[in-house]
């Protein structure tokens, strides 16, 4: 198991780099010197080039990729171009807000959607499976953007229930999550009743109602007990793509984190800013897929077996035909 | 059983595996539900230039501003005085025909590629698969701000952004579809005739894996609407003034009180077609694969 923790980390720091790389690349290619942000108009030539010489603009790509991933070593990323600020220290600022947010969202997906997958399993292909389905339709097909502005005016401009923008009280955080939490639930829903599907037609499912367990505890106790895996796999999954930030939701509710810094930046065209907030966006979900699939590892045994005879089954063809499949 | 084997043994028409998808996927009512709505969508962005002009309608018209929705302008009209109606169906062409040029995009880049890693493996896959992993690495909407950003606002760097961020899904499926047929006989045979490699996975290879590409595009096609929108309301896709879904809710955003009219219908057409984009991609993902309809 260590090992293959540590086998996954080092698996980690070469997609760290491509992500560094191609983030600098395309940052490259917006036109323009970025001198232009950081001088005043009637700037001399001199004050210009001395610019330009402190940050080294003129040196190739491969030069500033060298430099940045070697003060990013030495925990630098840089400082950002409008208020000077660095830009580690500006991420860590914004990313309490931004975890508040993500880890309120996918609570109360996991709160909606287990209870409709499973509900949309037991009663599979009846009406009420269908009410769970078309449900998670809408959550999957809604634009978050436009929920949250639908949200805000039936609740925080008619009703006057809930703040629209902005996170001074506790009660704020209740829009934004149940916005983001939207889509994720609909994602949750479908992969709780899929999972179920599957053991609600093992046969311990029979064994145990033959036992005399009721109907309600089969379901609960034994069949969701195996269901189990695959949901927290996604879960984890998506609390990894809301923790890099929700850029909309924050945009939406003025939600003072990561995703709303990173807009202002892009109005800024503050580059450092943008560069470094979606290498760190990139390396935390990377950092908790990784946790998700070693907790996932340690919860299954089926899946630390596979590892101990990975070595040996990643030779022949079919062990990869059924890793893809 | 038998008396099935006998009716279907006597029938001397067989089905093709087109006819056979179309079949199901005919008796399945709300992915012909969804395929309606797609089609009226189609006439509307195609047709709105027909029936309606847009100078003439929506800049000529331009009269009361804010005008509640009434008889004369069904959704009302905005801060500018022009009618949302029209707008919003001028919309229609703006959503369709961006996701459909992104997912092209995100097809013939990521087909190939993923029909190459599975095919080829070795080195060649494990490059392929990395290089994948880093765009993956990147939540999506990251990505096309970036590329936007970089490459500043326009239609067509919209285009590009939405596509690129989609590539990594289809080289995925791809792949992983390759790997289950790339083993058949029929592939040994071609081989054993003397096909190339390329004529193997072009005429061999990839017509046997379109089901789940067909399924992914269609799903894609209706998160590539929702991106496209995205990236206009955060004021980085289409510029303005073009009647676009994403910046008709960013503009009517300042005016939530009292004017709500003006983000919800844009948003209701938006919510509409991806329902319907998504509807068509379950029906279709039932009717290609009936093993995986639980």
């Amino acid at each position: 198991m260590g090992r293959y923790i540590l086998k996954r980390l080092a698996m980690l720091i070469p997609v760290i780099l491509g992500v560094i790389f191609v983030v600098f690349f395309i940052m490259d290619l917006a036109p323009g010197s970025p001198v232009n942000q950081m001088v005043s108009e009637n700037a001399t030539e001199e004050e210009i080039q001395a610019i330009i010489d402190e940050y080294g603009f003129d040196d190739p790509l491969l030069v500033r990729y060298g430099r940045y991933i070697w003060d990013l070593l030495h925990g630098d990323l840089g400082r950002s171009y409008t208020t000077k600020q660095p830009v580690l220290e500006l991420y860590l600022q914004k990313l309490g807000a931004t975890a508040q947010l993500a880890i309120s969202a996918i609570l109360l997906a996991m709160i909606m959607s287990l209870p409709l997958g499973i509900y949309a399993a037991v009663k599979q292909n009846k009406w009420q499976d269908g009410a769970c389905m078309v449900i998670s339709l809408l959550g999957l097909s809604i634009p978050n953007f436009w929920l949250g502005l639908m949200l805000i005016i039936l609740f925080a401009l008619h009703l006057g229930w809930f703040p629209a923008s902005g996170n001074r009280e506790l009660i704020s955080i209740v829009l934004p999550a149940f916005t983001e939490g939207t889509g994720l639930m609909a994602f949750l829903t479908r992969t709780t009743r899929s999972s179920m599907l599957e053991t609600i037609r093992a046969d311990y499912m029979v064994t145990a109602r033959a036992k005399g367990v009721t109907r309600v505890a089969s379901v609960m106790k034994h069949a969701l007990k195996n269901a189990l895996i695959p949901i927290v796999n996604a879960s984890g999954m998506q609390l990894a793509y809301v923790m890099a930030g929700s850029v909309l939701t924050e945009t939406v509710f003025a939600w003072p984190g990561v995703g709303r810094q990173l807009v202002i930046a892009i109005t800024d065209r503050d580059i450092p800013v943008i560069t470094g907030f979606l290498i760190m966006g990139a390396t935390i979900t990377a950092l908790i897929n990784l946790t998700v699939d070693i907790v996932y590892a340690y919860v299954d045994p089926r899946i630390k077996v596979q590892y101990a005879t990975k070595k040996k089954a990643k030779k022949t063809p079919k062990a990869k035909e059924e890793k893809a499949a | 059983m038998s008396k099935n084997m006998k009716a279907t043994s006597a029938k001397p028409k067989k089905r093709s595996q087109f006819q056979e998808t179309m079949r199901r996927l005919s008796k399945n009512r709300s992915a012909m539900l969804g395929l309606a709505i797609i089609l009226v969508v189609i006439l509307i962005s195609v047709g709105a230039s027909i029936f309606y002009d847009y100078d003439t309608q929506v800049i000529a018209q331009v009269g009361d501003r804010l005008v509640k929705p009434c008889w004369q302008h069904p959704f009302g009209t905005d801060e500018l005085g022009r009618d949302i109606f029209t707008r919003v169906l001028y919309g229609a062409r703006y959503s369709l025909s961006v996701s459909f040029v992104a997912v092209l995009v995100s097809l013939i880049i990521g087909v190939p590629l993923g029909a190459i890693a599975g095919f080829c493996g070795g080195v060649i896959e494990n490059l392929i698969m990395r290089f994948n992993d880093i765009l993956l690495a990147l939540p999506s909407i990251f990505t096309a701000i970036a590329i936007v950003s970089a490459l500043g606002k326009s239609t067509l760097n919209l285009m590009i952004a939405v596509g690129v961020c989609s590539i990594c899904t289809f080289t995925q499926v791809t792949r992983s579809a390759v790997l289950t047929v790339r083993n058949n006989e029929y592939v040994e045979a071609a081989r054993a005739l003397g096909a190339t490699n390329l004529h193997i996975i072009f005429q061999h290879i990839l017509p046997n894996c379109l089901a789940p590409i067909i399924v992914q595009t269609t799903f894609r096609m209706g998160q590539a609407i929702i991106s496209a929108a995205s990236l206009s309301f955060l004021g980085l896709g289409i510029p303005l003034p073009a009647p676009e879904w994403g910046a008709m809710l960013s503009a009517g955003r300042n005016y939530l009180l009292g004017y709500s009219y003006m983000t919800m219908f844009p948003g209701l057409a938006l919510l509409i077609t991806v329902i319907a984009f998504n509807m068509v991609g379950d029906g279709l993902r039932d009717a290609l694969d009936p093993k995986l309809k639980h």
